[in-house]
């Protein structure tokens, strides 16, 4: 038997839904962000650079538009400050660039921006775009011009300690937030089944009184799961109650026989002492049967989880507990006789199913009138395996056949003594090897056949 | 006869003792499977009643070690537990009968004159000399004889009947007939020589418990 403390956990809870929400919001949120990183890189690394490109074309069509207007140098360069000042205005940092107008192949014009000195300055050799600067040549052939400009590749800060602090900022900000939704989601969320927790806990054998209803869909299902289950409880605590108060009062009758009868065992009158012997010696008997049959029943109501079955001979079974009821039957000068095969080996529990036969067989055997036969048979099919014990006794009337299966139910005007637990432990026994027990007529529709169909156990 | 009393209960132990007593025999009342095993190597008696729930061991243990050193000598196992298992482990382990509680304290005398009888002991003078009612058999002298005329039995026909009148306090199965009067035996031969012996004793003493076994009316 397990204590009360079965079940409980033998360590403390190591694991923290806390950390686990907490954990699956931050992991959501990273994703997020790596998601809107990846269209942020695309987007500077592809959509900025074509429009910087862009920009720089038209940048260089502007100065060559000037050229031939005959624009000088100062216009070139107040353009040059103009353009700078749209980006300030915008509230952007202009781009760095280089300008460089030729006639003939000679530098006539260069202009570069205050800040070029900050980076690597482009390499005038090198004619084409590369990751730093994109580079654009257009020429004007009827005044032999050409114009080449440099202009930064946009975006390059993005991926440096300034960009990554940039981005990163939000993310960080967002953790304490997010710490304090899931702490705060927790304890709401977790408020109402903690006060089922506790009404669980408040529960003992004396009080298994049902649960108050939970408002929440999410928790009502949890609450009539344990009020069904403290339902079974109840009944089941009422069962055992009855069970124990009947059983008791069954001892007291035979108690209360050899009490009566232990008295007279000191009279003088031989005979009266030899009848007090008699029937105390029969009283304890009864109470014997009775103890017997509740301890029988005990057994038999057990979990067929729990219980081991091998491989036995039924017919051996049965012989052997038909030796022991010989005794009586012989007294009672009753035949008892078994029509079986060689043998049946069937997976059982023998304990049980030993008091199966026992209490059909003894049955039989108290109600038959002396002289008569009680026949034990065993036929064996290749599904199931059929044993019945037939006798000539007056049998039970159709109506009472289902009744007679209850605790401590017996027929009315009965003068046979009994437990009145024989044919529930039967019913018991055979549930417990998945069989059924049905009651019928004996020979020539008189007495009573009690059929056990035991199917074979699935193999395996 | 010298009984080894095993039984831990005071009360029950004061009332076995004194049936015991007033059967005529010597009770040795010991109450600790430690105390048991003592006496049983100091002083070897006839017996032993054991209880099988005592408070410092298994009565089984003991019982296996009695029946290391001493294979012939009955003993009778007292239980509480009235199942199947603890009675087939009790007779396995070497018990050869048994009693349930509660038992009348006559039942006890007669199961322990049984088993001592086929054990050998008591010394009486029809020892060894097997009866039923004018039918009696001579174990020593291999005869059996009818109203006091000589029946002629086979060897096997001796050994069936030597046994069932050895059990007349119940019936004997098949199984247990053909393990001691015929070993390595197929049914049917059981069945024929039955039949035999039935022949050779005349009708009315064995009975036939179809499909179980055989029984002597004493």
């Amino acid at each position: 038997m397990n204590g009360p403390q079965a079940g409980r956990n033998d360590v403390a809870p190591t694991r923290s839904l806390f950390k686990r929400t907490l954990a699956v919001f931050i992991g959501a949120a990273l994703a997020v962000w790596c998601a809107l990183m990846v269209n942020e890189v695309y987007y500077v690394k592809v959509v900025q650079a074509r429009n910087g490109q862009a920009w720089n074309r038209v940048w260089a069509e502007h100065v060559l538009l000037q050229f031939r207007q005959g624009a000088g140098a100062a216009g070139l360069a107040e353009l040059e400050r103009l353009r700078a000042e749209e980006w300030r205005q915008m509230g952007y940092e202009p781009p760095t660039i280089l300008l460089q107008v030729l006639r003939d192949g000679a530098l006539i014009h260069e202009f570069a921006s205050p800040d070029i000195g900050r980076r690597r300055p482009p390499d005038p050799a090198q004619q084409a775009s590369d990751s730093h600067w994109l580079y654009v040549e257009l020429a004007l052939p009827e005044q032999r011009l050409r114009v080449r400009r440099w202009q930064e590749m946009p975006g390059d800060w993005h991926f440096g300690l300034e960009g990554l602090t940039y981005y990163s900022r939000p993310f960080f900000l967002s953790l304490p937030v997010l710490a304090l939704t899931a702490w705060l989601v927790l304890r709401l969320g977790f408020r109402p089944l903690r006060r089922v927790g506790q009404q669980i806990a408040a529960r003992t054998p004396a009080n298994l009184k049902p649960l108050s209803p939970s408002p929440y869909v999410e928790l009502a299902p949890v609450v009539d799961a344990v009020n069904a289950l403290l339902a079974r409880l109840r009944e089941h605590q009422d069962g055992q109650r009855d069970f124990l108060l009947n059983a008791a009062h069954g001892l007291k009758t035979p108690l209360a026989v050899i009490q009566a009868n232990a008295d007279t065992l000191a009279s003088d009158d031989a005979a009266r002492r030899e009848a007090a012997r008699q029937r105390l010696a029969d009283g304890v008997r009864q109470a014997g049967h009775m103890v017997h049959q509740v301890l029988s029943l005990a057994r038999s109501e057990a979990d067929p989880q729990t219980l081991e079955r091998r491989e036995v001979d039924l017919v051996d079974l049965l012989r052997d507990r038909i030796v022991l009821a010989a005794d009586l039957a012989q007294r009672r000068g009753i035949e008892v006789e078994l029509l079986a095969p060689q043998d049946c080996m069937l997976a059982l529990h023998r304990e049980t199913m030993g008091s199966l036969i026992d209490n059909l067989l003894s049955n039989a055997v108290k109600y038959s009138p002396p002289g008569s036969r009680v026949v034990v048979e065993l036929r064996a099919d290749d599904d199931a395996v059929r044993l019945a014990v037939t006798d000539q006794g007056p049998g039970i009337p159709a109506a009472l056949r289902t009744k007679v299966f209850e605790r401590f139910y017996r027929p009315p005007d009965q003068d046979v003594p009994g437990s009145g637990l024989g044919l529930t432990i039967v019913e018991r026994a055979a549930a417990q090897h998945a069989a059924e027990v049905t009651l019928g007529d004996g020979f020539d529709g008189r007495g009573l056949r009690a059929e056990v169909r035991l199917p074979r156990a699935a193999r395996g | 006869m010298k009984v080894c009393l095993v039984e831990d209960d005071l009360t029950l132990g004061r009332s076995l003792q004194a049936v015991l007593q007033d059967g005529g025999h010597e009770a040795l009342w010991v109450r600790r499977v430690a105390d048991a095993r003592f006496w049983f190597d100091e002083q070897r008696p006839d017996a032993m009643l054991l209880d099988l729930g005592l408070p410092d061991g298994d009565g089984l243990d003991l019982l296996r070690h009695v029946r290391r050193h001493e294979a012939q000598m009955p003993v009778i196992v007292i239980t509480a537990r009235d199942g199947i298992e603890d009675r087939l482990q009790g007779l396995d382990s070497g018990a050869d009968d048994y009693l349930v509680k509660p038992f009348v304290g006559a039942e006890l005398l007669a199961r322990l004159r049984a088993v001592a009888r086929r054990a050998g002991l008591g010394g009486e003078a029809d020892a060894g000399q097997w009866t039923a009612r004018d039918l009696v058999l001579d174990e020593k002298r291999r005869r059996v004889t009818r109203a006091g005329a000589p029946v002629a039995l086979s060897k096997t026909e001796f050994e069936l009947l030597a046994t069932l009148l050895k059990f007349t306090d119940r019936v004997l199965t098949r199984r247990e007939l053909e393990v001691r009067a015929l070993p390595g035996s197929d049914g049917h031969a059981l069945d024929v020589h039955m039949a035999n012996l039935r022949k050779k004793i005349g009708e009315g003493y064995i009975r036939t418990v179809r499909g179980v076994g055989y029984a002597v009316e004493p």
